[in-house]
């Protein structure tokens, strides 16, 4: 794959400058954001109030070192986790007041997930697998779209074949795909490239840059890797629970200064 | 759904095969019992009613409360015979079962484990006789004695020739003067068949009178007048029809294949036990082999329902496979068995595998019944399973607390 699938910062400006005027809104936010775990003297305040926004049609960074707490605030906001308190809300509606039946329906309708492995059902093909929060919703996929995210993903000629016949590369351009193929609201992705080389992680990051740009995708991702965070707009820190910082149109380098920063 | 339910079927099929045998086996063991079963009914309806073929009435002694029941006079016969409407009388003798042994020609005594040896009287009135002569001519005097042909060429007697014979009187010496059919194609399930004349048949067993009295009737005559006229000649005796004695026939017949289908039904049982124990051990394994799988679809957006109805579907559709597989299975096992019986000597000719309607859905409710115990008495029904989504993420870079606190993971 050639590195035009990555997307130069001119592209990403011409397309934010295409939406017009209007403040660009949340898909997502967190208010107070406060995540407990243990009790008395093993207490261990994962989240600390943390308020944070994620915009509309674009892709947004957590970063953080380990323990930082960035794995739980994205599971929190995916309503794979409850907070102790504050609030967590996607779109319109606040994931707190919600059960586990409203919270499933909302993970299958409004969130696409990207994980760093075992993303997909070894004993479906690729586009079984693309096809499958559908299906589960019992809706129809609209096929010219599904079939626009794999021609997007390079996934064209392969997608009638098992995972377990693709290359890594290819099972998280799976991944991606199915994730984006029922246009959710937003995409959480924990360490999308956690497990792959750099070149075919820079592969998938792209795609995600383009699902960004070209299909006005919102992006979540978790991430420890500099190279990765400078794929999304804009970065925000977390360290010890807390929010420590943001930073727009990233680079690997400026991140890396950053996150020196924190670690002072 | 129900494509992954399908989907995972076909894509584990080592593992489903396991379960899939458990289940075949046990279905095998409960079909081959009723197919066997059923089978030989139907071989012991048809030879009851070849026994009692002919004889439209039959006098006899009624049972006493105690003792032995006793013989008829042999006056009985002619008087029989001479009663209104009564064509032809025939005197029943027949010794008991392996009272009267031919020796082979070979010395080695025919055993009594097996299908029993049995020596009635010659009837000369084709009606009312269950043996057609096929070769030779009928035993008329002393010392002359017929068999069923089949017995005869297995156990190696031929025509014209003398053999010794034990009875309960003692060793004499009988020629083989003609070879029978036992009624139409000498189903006789392995028995050696013997007739003696009547007489002789009296003094070899040291009785005296007879048995009971067939009877055939006149066209035309009224049963009821004759059957009531043939209860009059003689104190303690009852006259029965065709249709009573084909039933206590049966009846006797059903006893001993009833006793020996429960046997085989034992072992289904057993097999059936051990099968789900086999099947709830499989389960297990592959659906805690499956917990990512399982907490991936949870994520993406399948509701618990969703996949306990997909696991469901996998045990249902595993439970009608291997059920149907067994009933075939079954059927092969009964065969096996009845070749097995004639290798011990009892030749089971041209019996049917009667697979009944019965049969089919018994091995359905068992089949399927197995199979579905396990994942729809326990995890598929559990609330808050399947589990979760955390078994699908990988272990975060953070320490212990984060995962072990993690909800929903019950």
């Amino acid at each position: 794959m050639s590195r035009s699938t990555t997307v130069p910062a001119p592209i990403v400006a011409a397309a934010r400058a295409s939406v017009g005027p209007e403040p660009i809104a949340a898909a997502a936010a967190a208010v107070g954001a406060t995540k407990v775990y243990g009790k008395g003297d093993t207490v261990v305040r994962a989240l600390d109030g943390v308020d944070v926004t994620f915009d509309k049609g674009r892709m947004t960074a957590i970063m953080g070192p380990s323990g930082s707490g960035k794995s739980t605030l994205m599971h929190c906001l995916a309503g794979l986790d409850q907070l102790t308190s504050g609030r967590v809300v996607i779109g319109s509606t606040d994931l707190t007041q919600l059960n586990e039946r409203q919270l499933t329906q909302l993970r299958r309708d409004r969130i696409g997930f990207i994980f760093q492995a075992f993303n997909l059902i070894p004993t479906l093909s690729a586009a079984e697998n693309i096809r499958l929060p559908m299906d589960l919703a019992g809706t129809t996929p609209d096929m010219r779209w599904v079939e626009h995210v794999i021609a997007t993903v390079g996934l064209g000629d392969r997608s009638r074949h098992r995972p377990s016949e693709l290359s890594g590369g290819q099972q998280q351009r799976v991944a991606v795909a199915r994730a984006l193929a029922s246009r959710p609201e937003i995409v959480f992705a924990d360490e999308p490239t956690g497990n792959l080389d750099s070149r075919t992680g820079a592969e998938i990051l792209g795609f995600m840059a383009r699902a960004v740009v070209e299909l006005g995708q919102t992006i979540v991702m978790v991430t420890h890797d500099p190279v990765a965070a400078s794929y999304a707009d804009r970065v925000v820190f977390l360290a010890d629970g807390r929010l420590r910082g943001q930073l727009d149109h990233p680079t690997a380098d400026t991140v890396l200064d950053a996150m020196r920063n924190l670690g002072q | 759904m129900l494509r992954l339910t399908l989907k995972n079927l076909a894509g584990n099929r080592v593992r489903f095969a396991l379960t899939a045998f458990a289940v075949v086996l046990a279905v095998s063991f409960v079909v081959s019992s009723f197919v066997l079963t059923d089978g030989l009914r139907q071989q012991f309806d048809g030879l009851s009613a070849e026994i009692v073929e002919g004889t439209d009435l039959m006098v006899r002694p009624v049972d006493p409360d105690f003792g032995e029941t006793p013989n008829l006079p042999d006056s009985l016969v002619a008087e029989a015979a001479a009663t209104d409407g009564v064509v032809a009388a025939a005197p029943v003798v027949g010794a008991p079962d392996n009272a009267i042994r031919p020796i082979p020609p070979d010395g080695e005594l025919i055993g009594t484990n097996g299908p029993p040896q049995i020596a009635v009287n010659w009837v000369d009135d084709p009606a009312l006789s269950s043996f057609t002569l096929v070769e030779g001519r009928a035993p008329t005097a002393d010392g002359e004695f017929a068999m069923d042909v089949d017995a005869a060429s297995t156990h190696g007697f031929s025509l014209g020739g003398t053999y010794d014979v034990l009875t309960p009187t003692g060793t004499v010496a009988e020629t083989l003067t003609g070879l029978t059919r036992f009624g139409a194609d000498n189903a006789t399930l392995g028995a050696t068949l013997m007739q003696f004349p009547t007489a002789s048949l009296q003094r070899l067993t040291g009785e005296t009178g007879v048995d009971s009295v067939a009877i055939a009737l006149a066209d035309g005559a009224d049963r009821g007048a004759v059957q009531a006229a043939l209860a009059s000649l003689a104190p303690g005796t009852e006259v029965v029809d065709n249709a009573t004695l084909l039933s206590e026939q049966q009846d006797g017949f059903n006893q001993g294949i009833s006793i020996m289908g429960n046997v085989l039904l034992g072992f289904a049982a057993v097999s059936l036990f051990v099968s789900i124990f086999i099947i709830y051990n499989t389960f297990a394994i592959v659906l805690s082999q499956r917990t990512r799988e399982l907490g991936l679809l949870r994520l993406v957006g399948a509701d618990p329902r969703q996949i306990r109805r997909s696991v469901l579907g996998e045990a249902l559709v595993i439970g009608i496979v291997s059920s149907l597989l067994g009933i075939g299975a079954g059927a092969l096992v009964a065969q096996a068995l009845i070749a097995l019986f004639d290798a011990l000597g009892a030749s089971l000719p041209d019996m049917a595998l009667v697979i009944s309607a019965r049969t089919v859905i018994v091995a359905l409710v068992v089949g399927i019944g197995a199979t579905m115990v396990w994942p729809s008495a326990r995890p598929a029904r559990r609330p808050g399973w399947p589990p979760s989504w955390p078994c699908v993420t990988v272990p975060p870079p953070a320490p212990g607390p984060v995962r072990s606190a993690w909800p929903s993971a019950r």
